[in-house]
C-alpha cells in the first residue's frame, strides 16, 4: 500500500526522462606510479605499508610482527599461524579478545589507499573491525589507479558482504583533533609484497 | 517556529567560542579545497555526479522497483514507510518480533528526521549512538549541530565532563586520546551486547540491490556485525543506478566532506549474513513532494557531504543548532521549509546568497538560488497574510529583490571569509555581532537599493 503511494507520487512528480551519461574513464585516469600512490594514500590515512620483496618475505614480515599477540587470526593463504580456532559457528563475543587478524586483500586503489575485501573465506564478518590490529596482504599487482578501475573490477553479486578499508579506524570528533583508534582496529598494515 | 536570526543572535553571545567555531569549519573547507584542487577532473566530476542524480530522479520509481527486487533476491526484507511515523512503526515491529531491547545505531540523519530514538526509548528500548560525536551529543541531550561532524559545536572541556558524569571517566582537562579510548571500551561494549543493529545508507544501488555505507570510525560494521538483526533506514533519493556510480559519488563524497580521499570504511552489505536478518526500510517522508517542486526539486541530489555548511559564512557564524532543523546551514534551509513551511520560513533568510555553498556542493545542486526562489515563495504568502506571524528581519525583503540578489554574494564578495559588507548592517547583525569588519560601504549601498528600486 504504501509502496504503491511512494511509486505514484513519484510517477506523477518526477522530472521528465532525462538519459543517462556514460563516464569516460580517461578524464580521470593520472597514469601515475600505482604502488607509490597507493603508499602514500594509506599513509595519509593513517595505515602502515610494508614492503615485502616476495612471499616469503611477507610471511617472515608478519610472523615477526605477530609473535608478541597471544590471540591472532591469520585468514591468508601460506599465514597459518593463528591462535584462535575459528569454525563457522564462532561468535562477536568470542573474537573480544582479538588482537591481530590477517587477511588477504583483493586489490587495492592507488588513489586513496583503500584495499578491498570481501565475506568470501572470512569466518566472521566482523574480524576485520574487532580486531586491535588489522594486517592485509597484497600483491603490489594488484592495484589499479582509482575507484572507476576499481568498480570495473569487482562484481557487487559476488560476495554477501564487502569493504574498502583504506586505514585504521580512527575520529575526529573532539575539537578536530585526530585520533587513530575508534571503535575499530588501533592500527592496520598492508604488507606489499612483489611476486 | 523557528527564529534563526534570534537563535544565531544567543550563539554569538560568546564571542570567543563563536570565533572558534568559525574557524574549525573554515579549516575543513580549506581542506576540501586542497583536496579538490589535486584531483584531475573534478569540475567533470562534478557534472557527471549531478546529470546522474538528475537521471535517477528521472527513474526513480523504477530504479527503487530494480532495487527492492534485487534485495529481496539478496535475502534482504524491504519495507516501505511514506512518512517518519510509518517508518518508526515498521522499525519497532521488527525489533518486537525479535525481543530486541537494546539497540546499536550508526550515524543515520533520516532516524533523526524521524525522531526515531525518541519514539523508541518512549516504548522502552535502550538506543545507543555509536558515532562518537554523535555519542556525545547524545549524552548531552542535545540534536547534531552538523551532518558529518555532529558535535563540532563542543569544546573538550565539555565533553571531558560529559564523559566524566556518564562514562565515569577521570577528568582530563578534555585529553582527545584519553577521552577517544574510553569511548571506544564504552561503545565495543554496547556493540557487544546489542540485540540489534540500525544504519543509514549513504547510496543505495538498484542494479544489486546494496547498501553502502562510509564511516571512518568503523561503528557501522561493528554494529551491524555484532547483532544478527541489521536494519537499514534510506531516503528513496539515496538510490543509484549501477556499481560505476558508486565510483563517482564516493571520490566526491569524503573529499568534499573533509577533504579525505576517502572513508577508513565504505561497507557494502548485500545480504543478511549467515543466520541473521537484513531489513531495509525506504522512505518517503515529504521527498516526493519536493520532487514535485520544479525549482527546489535538486536538493533531492543531495548527498550529504556538509561542504555547504563549512563553507557557509552564515552557518560557520550561527551554529547548527540555530536552524532548528534536522539539517541545518545552507541545504538543511532549501530542505526544511519543503517539509514545514510555516515552521521554517526563516530559513531561507539565513544566507548572504554569495553562492559559495553551490560552488562547492559536489553535486552542483543551485544551493543559493533555491534560497532565493524560496524567499520569492515566501514574501508572496506572507504578502497574502498566510502566516500568522513571519519571523524575518525586515532587510529579509531586500533578499526579495532580483536585482538585489545579482548584486549581493557573486559581485560585492571578494572574500568568503568575511561576510559581504553591506550585510553587517542588515540583517545580518545577529552573525556578526562584535565581529569587526573592513568599514563598508553600506550606505551608498542603500542609496544605490532606494534609487534603483523606484
Ligand atoms: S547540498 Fe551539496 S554541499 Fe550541501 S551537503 Fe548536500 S551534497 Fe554536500
Amino acid at each position: 500500500m504504501s509502496k504503491e503511494n511512494i511509486l505514484n507520487k513519484i510517477r506523477r512528480n518526477k522530472p521528465s526522462l532525462k538519459e543517462i551519461l556514460g563516464i569516460n574513464e580517461n578524464n580521470f585516469c593520472e597514469k601515475i606510479n600505482l604502488a607509490e600512490a597507493f603508499t602514500k594514500n594509506s599513509e595519509a590515512a593513517g595505515g602502515k605499508v610494508i614492503f615485502a620483496s616476495g612471499m616469503s618475505e611477507a610471511v617472515s614480515i608478519v610472523k615477526s610482527l605477530l609473535k608478541d599477540f597471544e590471540h591472532a587470526i591469520s585468514l591468508a593463504d601460506k599465514f597459518d599461524f593463528g591462535t584462535i580456532a575459528l569454525d563457522e559457528e564462532i561468535s562477536a563475543k568470542a573474537l573480544e579478545k582479538l588482537e591481530a587478524a590477517v587477511l588477504t586483500g583483493q586489490f587495492g586503489v592507488a588513489e586513496n589507499g583503500a584495499v578491498w575485501i570481501t565475506d568470501y573465506g572470512l569466518p566472521h564478518r566482523i574480524i576485520p573491525f574487532i580486531t586491535q590490529h588489522l594486517y592485509l596482504i597484497l600483491n603490489e599487482k594488484e592495484i589499479v589507479e582509482n575507484m572507476h578501475e576499481a568498480y570495473d573490477r569487482l562484481s557487487l553479486n559476488d560476495f554477501g558482504y564487502g569493504v574498502f578499508i583504506s586505514g585504521p579506524s580512527k575520529t575526529a570528533d573532539i575539537e578536530q583533533s585526530l585520533v587513530i583508534g575508534a571503535q575499530g582496529p588501533l592500527s592496520m598494515t598492508v604488507i606489499l609484497f612483489r611476486e | 517556529m523557528i527564529n534563526h536570526a534570534e537563535a544565531a543572535e544567543k550563539f554569538n553571545r560568546d564571542e570567543e567560542h563563536v570565533n572558534w567555531h568559525d574557524k574549525s569549519l573554515w579549516l575543513v573547507r580549506q581542506k576540501r579545497d586542497a583536496a579538490a584542487a589535486h584531483f584531475k577532473g573534478w569540475e567533470e566530476l562534478r557534472n557527471l555526479a549531478s546529470e546522474i542524480k538528475t537521471h535517477t530522479l528521472s527513474k526513480l520509481d523504477q530504479y527503487l522497483i530494480e532495487f527492492e527486487e534485487q534485495a529481496i533476491k539478496n535475502g534482504a526484507k524491504v519495507h516501505w514507510a511514506e512518512n517518519a511515523d510509518e517508518h518508526n512503526k515498521i522499525v519497532f515491529e521488527i525489533l518486537s518480533k525479535h525481543g530486541a531491547e537494546k539497540i546499536v545505531k550508526s550515524k543515520s540523519m533520516l532516524t533523526e528526521e524521524c525522531g526515531l530514538n525518541h519514539y523508541l526509548e518512549g516504548k522502552g528500548i535502550e538506543v545507543v549512538d555509536t558515532d562518537l560525536g554523535e555519542r556525545i551529543v547524545q549524552l548531552a541531550k542535545e540534536p547534531p549541530s552538523h551532518i558529518v561532524m555532529p558535535a563540532i559545536h563542543k569544546k573538550r572541556k565539555e565533553i571531558d565532563e560529559l564523559f566524566h558524569q556518564h562514562l565515569k571517566t577521570e577528568l582530563s582537562g578534555g585529553d582527545e586520546v584519553y577521552l577517544a579510548r574510553a569511548a571506544r571500551e564504552h561503545l565495543r561494549q554496547k556493540f557487544l551486547n546489542a540485540d540489534a543493529a540500525l544504519t543509514g545508507a549513504n547510496f543505495a544501488v538498484a542494479e544489486s540491490g546494496t547498501i553502502v555505507v562510509c564511516t571512518n570510525e568503523g561503528n557501522a560494521d561493528m554494529g551491524v556485525h555484532s547483532t544478527k538483526l541489521h536494519i537499514a533506514s534510506m531516503g528513496i533519493e539515496k538510490i543509484i543506478p549501477r556499481k560505476e556510480h558508486l565510483a563517482i559519488f564516493l571520490r566526491l563524497l569524503a573529499r568534499s566532506a573533509t577533504g579525505q580521499s576517502i572513508t577508513s570504511y565504505t561497507s557494502h552489505y548485500r545480504s543478511p549474513k549467515p543466520g541473521g536478518e537484513f531489513h531495509i526500510i525506504i522512505v518517503d517522508n515529504g521527498r516526493t513532494t519536493q520532487l514535485g517542486r520544479t525549482e527546489f526539486r535538486n536538493s533531492l541530489k543531495c548527498i550529504r557531504c556538509g561542504a555547504c555548511m563549512n563553507t557557509c559564512p552564515v552557518y560557520r557564524r550561527s551554529g547548527g543548532h540555530s536552524y532548528g532543523s534536522t539539517i541545518p546551514g545552507p541545504i538543511g534551509s532549501i530542505l526544511s521549509p519543503g517539509i514545514n513551511l510555516n515552521d521554517y520560513n526563516s530559513l531561507p533568510f539565513a544566507s548572504s546568497l554569495c553562492g559559495s555553498c553551490s560552488d562547492v556542493c559536489p553535486v552542483k545542486i543551485d544551493i543559493h538560488t533555491e534560497l532565493y526562489k524560496w524567499r520569492q515563495v515566501i514574501t508572496k504568502d506572507l504578502n497574502k497574510n498566510k502566516f500568522k506571524k513571519i519571523i524575518m528581519l525586515d532587510s529579509g525583503f531586500i533578499f526579495s529583490h532580483p536585482l538585489l540578489f545579482k548584486l549581493s554574494g557573486r559581485v560585492v564578495n571578494s572574500s568568503l571569509k568575511i561576510m559581504p559588507e553591506f550585510l553587517k548592517n542588515n540583517m545580518i547583525k545577529a552573525w556578526t555581532r562584535k565581529r569587526e569588519l573592513p568599514r563598508a560601504p553600506e550606505y551608498s549601498f542603500q542609496q544605490w537599493y532606494k534609487k534603483n528600486r523606484e
